[in-house]
Formats: structure tokens, sequence, C-alpha cells
């Protein structure tokens, strides 16, 4: 099986089995009167693992399945996860970034352009709800809950999709410092 | 790529908030609902418990909210029943005041409202400073009462106080008269026990008898003390004497409780000023 097949295959597992676990666990707790949301930290963290393009599929199958799952308007919630799943794939592209807090950031990030995108859409699309203090409250309670989740959920993401992917040169390059076969250390 | 996407995410959206209820898009989600509808109960009925763990704790949270909101409204509402409450005991105390100063005929210029400011600090202490004093036209020895009867009589005045000695205060004495039987005496405090008065140098001690109102007589007791004027209430006899006591002593509740007074009356005009 090609890599690409095997990428592909675990993004489609991926994004079945968290938007089951969404809808099946996370769903059903509400904390502070809002739900964690999956969705969007997964996106995000497989955007960041695979690229830009991938990621921007991954989310448009993550949103489909979403808008099938929890009966909303058909594509609202593709195209949002289209946005976070190149953007979060740029963001490694173009910046590369390995700080240790990356991964909730980038939750943090992901989930706040996913609710406030979904929002606008809805309210683009003639949704009368009063643009009040408890949207804007549930909306930063939720950033705050995914930010606390990000980095699991980043960690089982890339656990799950590394062994799938083409090794990062960097990776390889600090694995062999490490084992000390190419080390420039060990030849000294 | 990503245009192709955002576009093909476009046409959904039109498509499926355009269409009919019935089109194929709303079979395909409904279909999809069949599916996953059977896993999110089961999954609801799993996770029960832990459902109802984050519930219990944000229900923590929001009685704990409710509870300090209810404290706050249960006390702004204690103030203003205290509120009502001063308002109606100061209204009632005043149409009594009034009562009494129609009983004796007493002007409204000749009478001076006051309240108590500081009360005796203890059983033993028979005074009390009201906030009413020579601006009011408050002088010593006018007689003061509350609505209950007679409570004492002014000793010192400065400009906006005055110093009211009640009548169980040891130098006091007030000419009175048993309203039943008419005998006169001296109403003294009763040695002993602060909150109870004497009727003393009564001619015929027999003649008062248990119950009896005891009110002023309209007299000076000595040379120089107050002239109350007379039929203010002072108490009611409580003890009369008994044949084996010489002394004829005959005790007296006071009507008024000396030891929480709140809205007095001075008798500016009175023949005792």
């Amino acid at each position: 099986m090609s890599d690409t097949t095997n990428v592909t295959l675990r993004l489609a597992v991926l994004a079945f089995v968290s938007v089951l676990v969404q809808i099946a666990g996370v769903a059903q707790v509400r904390i502070l009167g809002v739900n964690a949301d999956l969705a969007p930290l997964v996106v995000a963290a497989a955007g960041f693992l695979t690229g830009a393009l991938p990621g921007a599929l991954f989310g448009f199958g993550v949103g489909i399945f979403v808008d099938l799952a929890f009966a909303e308007t058909l594509g609202i919630s593709a195209l949002v996860y289209v946005l976070v799943g190149y953007g979060a794939g740029r963001v490694r592209e173009l910046r590369a970034p390995e700080a240790p807090f990356t991964p909730l950031a980038l939750g943090a990030a992901a989930t706040a352009v996913a609710s406030v995108g979904y929002a606008v859409l809805e309210f683009a699309l003639g949704v009368t709800a009063p643009v009040s203090l408890l949207l804007v409250r549930d909306i930063l309670i939720t950033i705050a809950l995914n930010s606390l989740i990000a980095v699991p959920v980043y960690s089982l993401v890339r656990r799950w999709l590394i062994p799938a992917l083409p090794e990062d040169p960097r990776r390889r390059r600090r694995r062999a410092y490490t084992t000390g076969g190419l080390s420039p250390l060990s030849r000294s | 790529m990503l245009a192709l996407l955002v576009v093909l995410s476009l046409i959904l959206i039109s498509a499926s908030f355009g269409g009919s209820g019935g089109g194929p898009l709303h079979t395909v989600q409904s279909g999809f609902l069949d599916v996953l509808s059977p896993v999110e109960t089961g999954a609801g009925k799993a996770l029960t418990p832990v459902h109802d763990l984050f519930n219990w704790v944000g229900d923590v949270f929001h009685a704990a909210s409710q509870r300090d909101k209810f404290r706050k409204e249960l006390s702004a509402a204690d103030k203003k029943i205290v509120a009502l409450q001063a308002q109606q005991s100061s209204s009632t105390d005043a149409a009594r005041l009034q009562h009494i100063d129609t009983t004796l005929r007493l002007s409204s210029a000749a009478t001076v409202d006051a309240s108590v400011i500081s009360q005796p600090e203890s059983l033993w202490v028979s005074h009390v400073t009201i906030n009413a004093g020579s601006g009011a036209g408050v002088s010593v020895n006018d007689p003061v009462i509350d609505p209950d009867g007679l409570i004492g009589t002014i000793t010192e005045v400065a400009a906006d106080s005055a110093i009211v000695t009640l009548i169980n205060d040891p130098a006091s004495g007030v000419a009175a008269r048993d309203s039943a039987s008419r005998e006169i005496g001296l109403i003294v405090p009763q040695p002993g026990s602060p909150g109870e008065l004497q009727l003393l140098d009564v001619s015929q001690p027999g003649e008062v008898k248990l119950g009896d109102l005891v009110v002023t007589a309209g007299e000076r007791a000595t040379a120089g003390a107050t002239l109350f004027p007379a039929n203010i209430l002072i108490g009611q006899v409580s003890a009369v004497a008994s044949a084996a006591d010489p002394l004829g002593t005959i005790t007296v509740t006071p009507a008024a409780d000396l030891t929480s007074l709140e809205s007095v009356q001075v008798l500016t005009g009175g023949p005792g000023s």
C-alpha cells in the first residue's frame, strides 16, 4: 500500500472516529453550558501534520460528516473546516513552529476561526439569532475548553498519522544525533 | 484545489439552504441520521453517569451563584422590612402621643417631639439623651412622656439635645394619684429594683387596689420640683401594702418601658416649664 493511500485511509478513519466520538461522547457532556468541539482540533492537527492541501481535503470531509451528523445546513462546516485545515497546513509550511505550546495555540486559533466563521456564515444565511454577550461568552468558553484538550488531541492525531507520513528530515536528523550514527560529536 | 473545495462547499450550502425539505441532500442527511441516531442513543445512555457528574458540578456552581443572589435579595428585603417597621412604629408612636396631647388638652405649640439618641447603658443608669434641646424650646424641668405614659424630667439642656432623668432615678419624685381611689402619694424608685416604682405617703393605703392605674396628681412633689400636668399615666399597681407592713408600701410597675424608649414628647408649654 502506497504512502498516499495509507495516509488517506488513516485520515478517513480519523474523520469518522472523531465525528463519532464528538457525537457519542463529547457532545453529551456540557461544561458551563457549552460542549468542547473536537472537529476543529482534529482538522487543525491533521492539517498541521500533513500539509495545507491534505488538511483542506480532510477539513472538507470532516465538515460534511459534521453537517450530516448534526443535521446542519450542508456545506457550512465543510467550508469552515476547509479553511481551518488549509490554514493549519500553511502555518506549518511557512513557519514550522516547534514551540511546546504550538498545539495549544493551534487548537485555540482553530477553534476561534471555526466558531466565528460558523457564526458569520449562519448570520450571512439569515439566521435571526441576536448577537449577544451570550454568544460571545459561549465562543470564548468553547475556545478555552478546546485549548485544554488541544494538546492531548494533537498527540493522539500525531500518533495515529505519523506512521503513514513521509519522515520529516528534521526529525530524522534529531534521531541520528541521539543514536550516535551521524552525530558530528561521535566522530571526535 | 482549495478553490474547488470552497466552491463545492458553497454549492452544497446553496443547494441545502435553498432546497426543499424532500430534496436529495435532505434524504442523504436523514439517512445518515438514521444510521447515527442509535449510536448516539447508546452512547448517551452509556455516558449518563459522566454526563450527570458534569451536570452535578455545573449545578453546584449554579446553586452557589443562586445562593449568593438570593442572599443579596434577602438582605435588601430585610432592610426594606426594617425601614417599614421603623416607619410604622414611628407613626404608631406619633398617633398615641397625639392622643395623649388631646386628652391632656395640650396644644401642639406646647410640645416638642423628639427621639431618644442614647439609651440607658445599664439597669442602674436612669437617664437618656434626646435629640431636642434649647433650640427647640426645651428647658430644664420640662416633663417628658412617651406613648405609654410619663417617663421623666429634663435635667440638662444643650442646644440640640437634652438629658432626661427618668422616673426611676433615685433623685426623682412625682406627686401621683391612684385614679380609682383618688389617694395621693409620691412616686419614687423601688430600692434594689430599678424596674419598679413605689407609691409612698399614701394616707389610706388600704384603699389602693391591685391593678389600679396611677397618674400624675398635678401637684409639686417638693418645693422647686417639676410640676407635671395632671392625669398623665405613670403605671399600674402591681403589689399592695400588706397588713404587716407598717410603711404601707405600694409597688407600681411603670407604664412606659424605661429600658427601651424611642419616640418621646417634651411638654414645654405645661405648668412645669
